[in-house]
């Protein structure tokens, strides 16, 4: 299957008072037709960084961007504004982590959906009517004759964030950022919106991106996992490997931290020492090095690559490592 | 569970805010942010307390502490009532209640350094000794702070720097030494973990397990996280709207759950296993958590209950024990 995205070596660097800010460092990823890909990583680990970069949402200067991100045979980041302009919010579309802060407050709902509408195709009047009740219905609203005229302060957090997909929905994306959008929201809420990305995804076969800090969410959505630390991809996999017969120190460490709600023992959680590194300060070698428990001498020294451990499956780790039991 | 001494008696607790408005501040309505909350906390345990944002759990914790004056209902410590104490007493009371709370970077005045910051709950209140309260001076709390430091697994060099210096997690583990300091005997956790990172929320909540084993504490762990809360609690309530709708110990909570708000909560927490995942069922809940301030007659939950009958629209369920210690308040088990 060809792949709708494919981005290479993208790199994201900001200047700052104190120094270069090593934000993304180098990850290079695809993604298929109809794939969900999960970008599973910890605050400040570039997860969303990156998808910024692509869609040229983060200002240069100060930040600087390399690399290349080919979506249907175009280079992201060699378009100019306006030429992405046409791209964002018709053949990808994003959604966010807060809801309120991502609508405007003093538009309703539907002038909202309109506006996407509008840019985007040539549709009438009528025409464009139909469509925003329809999206409206489409992502689950009841009463959306009603709730059109309606303004966000009007929608509880889970209906905005129905709200905001319906936005990204308008021109029938073939690719779905969505970053963490269910972070703010209660679990009964989550589950809904997780459901509903689900079915969509389903029905109009479009790629998604999922980007956010929960591997649990993950685990019953996604295709494919990527797990970020300190702006490298350091794996990846198809997701029953990720969890069954995870490599990385890190990704072990992450797993051995979320407690279960299936689990019967009582024991203490396994906890990764320490704290993320300074992006500034950048340690060389292994940026997982100073909090790693099989850190070898040569970990100090040399950064890994990914290399690949298994079908489709890649980890960026000098020592052999095998989940135990 | 009997065996046990009780630490906390909670009976039909109730904290409403009023609503006003008009030009002479009438009051036309109000919050009922807690509406008759009754359980008891044992000593030396962890009781989780989880539901959704605005169902009153941060509420219960802050009335109960005092902090917030009860609307209604009764708070007995240790069998002597809270609710009547009043200045000087109930001050002196605090220090056997303290609190950790939700927001890392709020909780900590960013003007004081670490070390002013873990002492001051002894300039105010004097130190523990085994014949009661005594002021201590200066080179006491400092020894005490050094003491506390290390604790919580931060190096006293730390006692001289300011809270912008430090990490989430770090900060979360300041104010756990700040709770400590007194010795007291019970912590209100209200969300202690749900700012922090997932490889961080693990060294705390590790924490506060080593340190309830060592002090003998007691826990009200506040969440909403229940994964999380099961891991920690002895035994859970789970509320809804201002009520707690079930309270049970934490295997029969996840094994044999009763209340259908419950099992709808339970189903909605992901399980990070792809496999179990695939094959579990889900019940999606419609709709979101009513308005507080303008509850549904009859039973809380109805509005979104799969399962509600026709009583559930009239009549309020009791919260009744239908097994030895599982309480649940709903209709199909009446």
């Amino acid at each position: 299957m060809a792949p709708i995205l494919k981005v290479e070596n993208l790199q994201t660097q900001f200047n700052s008072e104190e120094g270069l800010v090593h934000a993304v460092n180098g990850i290079s990823y695809q993604l298929n037709t109809g794939e969900i890909l999960g970008i599973v990583g910890e605050s400040g680990s570039g997860k969303s960084v990156s998808v910024l970069s692509l869609m040229g949402l983060i200002p240069q200067p100060p930040a600087k961007i390399t690399g290349t991100a080919f979506f249907e045979g175009k280079d992201l980041l060699q378009l100019s504004d306006d030429e992405l302009r046409k791209i964002r919010g018709n053949k990808v579309a994003m959604i966010f982590q807060d809801p309120m802060t991502s609508l405007n407050p003093v538009l309703t709902i539907g002038e909202q959906i309109r506006e996407a509408i509008e840019e985007h195709t040539d549709l009438n009047e009528e025409a464009t009517n139909a469509r925003i009740i329809e999206l409206l219905s489409l992502v689950g609203i009841p009463t959306p004759e009603d709730r059109v005229s309606q303004y966000p302060h009007q929608f509880s957090g889970g209906m905005r964030q129905r709200a905001m997909i319906a936005i990204g929905l308008a021109c029938a994306p073939q690719l779905l950022i969505a970053d963490e959008p269910t972070t703010a929201l209660d679990v009964t809420i989550q589950a809904q919106i997780v459901d509903l990305v689900k079915r969509l995804q389903d029905e109009i076969g479009m790629a998604v991106i999922w980007i956010t800090h929960d591997l649990g969410v993950v685990a019953g959505l996604v295709n494919r996992v990527a797990v970020m630390y300190a702006g490298y991809i350091v794996e990846t996999a198809p997701v029953k490997t990720l969890y069954k017969d995870p490599r990385h120190p890190y990704t072990l460490g992450l797993l051995g931290s979320l407690p279960r709600l299936d689990e019967d023992t009582h024991q203490p959680l396994v906890s990764i020492d320490g704290m993320p590194p300074d992006l500034i300060d950048y340690p060389t070698g292994c940026p997982f090095a100073p909090r790693c428990t099989y850190v070898i001498d040569r970990c100090q020294t040399e950064n890994p690559t990914l290399q690949s451990v298994g079908d489709e499956h890649q980890s960026a780790c000098w020592v052999e490592i095998q989940k135990e039991g | 569970m009997s065996d046990k001494a009780t630490l906390l008696q909670i009976r039909d607790l109730k904290k409403h805010f009023p609503i006003r408005a008009g030009l002479l501040k009438r009051q036309v309505g109000a919050v009922k942010a807690v509406d008759g909350v009754s359980f008891d906390i044992y000593q030396g345990e962890t009781l989780g307390l989880v539901g959704e944002s605005g169902c009153g759990k941060s509420t219960t914790g802050r009335t109960i502490l005092q902090l917030e004056t009860p609307t209604a209902g009764e708070v007995d410590f240790n069998a002597e009532s809270l609710n009547t104490l009043k200045g000087r007493s109930l001050r002196q009371k605090r220090r056997e209640m303290q609190m950790i709370y939700q927001d890392p970077y709020a909780s900590l005045n960013p003007r004081m350094t670490i070390g002013q910051i873990v002492a001051e709950p002894m300039v105010i209140h004097g130190m523990k000794t085994e014949n009661g309260y005594r002021k201590a001076t200066a080179s006491e709390r400092n020894e005490r702070v050094y003491e506390l430091l290390e604790l919580v697994g931060l190096t006293p060099a730390f006692i001289n720097r300011f809270p912008h210096e430090f990490s989430g997690g770090q900060r979360q583990r300041i104010g756990i030494a700040r709770a400590l300091a007194l010795q007291p005997s019970f912590i209100v956790c209200d969300e202690p973990i749900a700012a922090l990172d997932v490889s961080i929320q693990a060294q705390v909540v590790n924490l506060l397990e080593k340190l309830q084993k060592e002090f003998d504490l007691t826990y009200l762990f506040i969440a909403h996280d229940l994964s999380m809360v099961r891991h920690i609690s002895d035994r859970i309530a789970v509320m809804y709207l201002g009520k707690v709708v079930e309270l049970t110990d934490r295997d029969s909570l996840y094994k044999n759950a009763k209340h259908p708000y419950t099992k709808a909560l339970l189903s909605a927490v992901p399980i990070p296993d792809p496999e179990v995942e695939e094959t579990r069922e889900r019940i999606i809940l419609e709709g979101d958590v009513p308005n507080p301030a303008n509850p549904p007659q009859g039973c809380n939950f109805c509005t979104r209950c799969p399962l509600a009958e026709a009583i559930c629209f009239t009549a309020e369920p009791a919260f009744w024990e239908i097994e030895a210690g599982h309480w649940v308040a709903c209709h199909l088990y009446e």
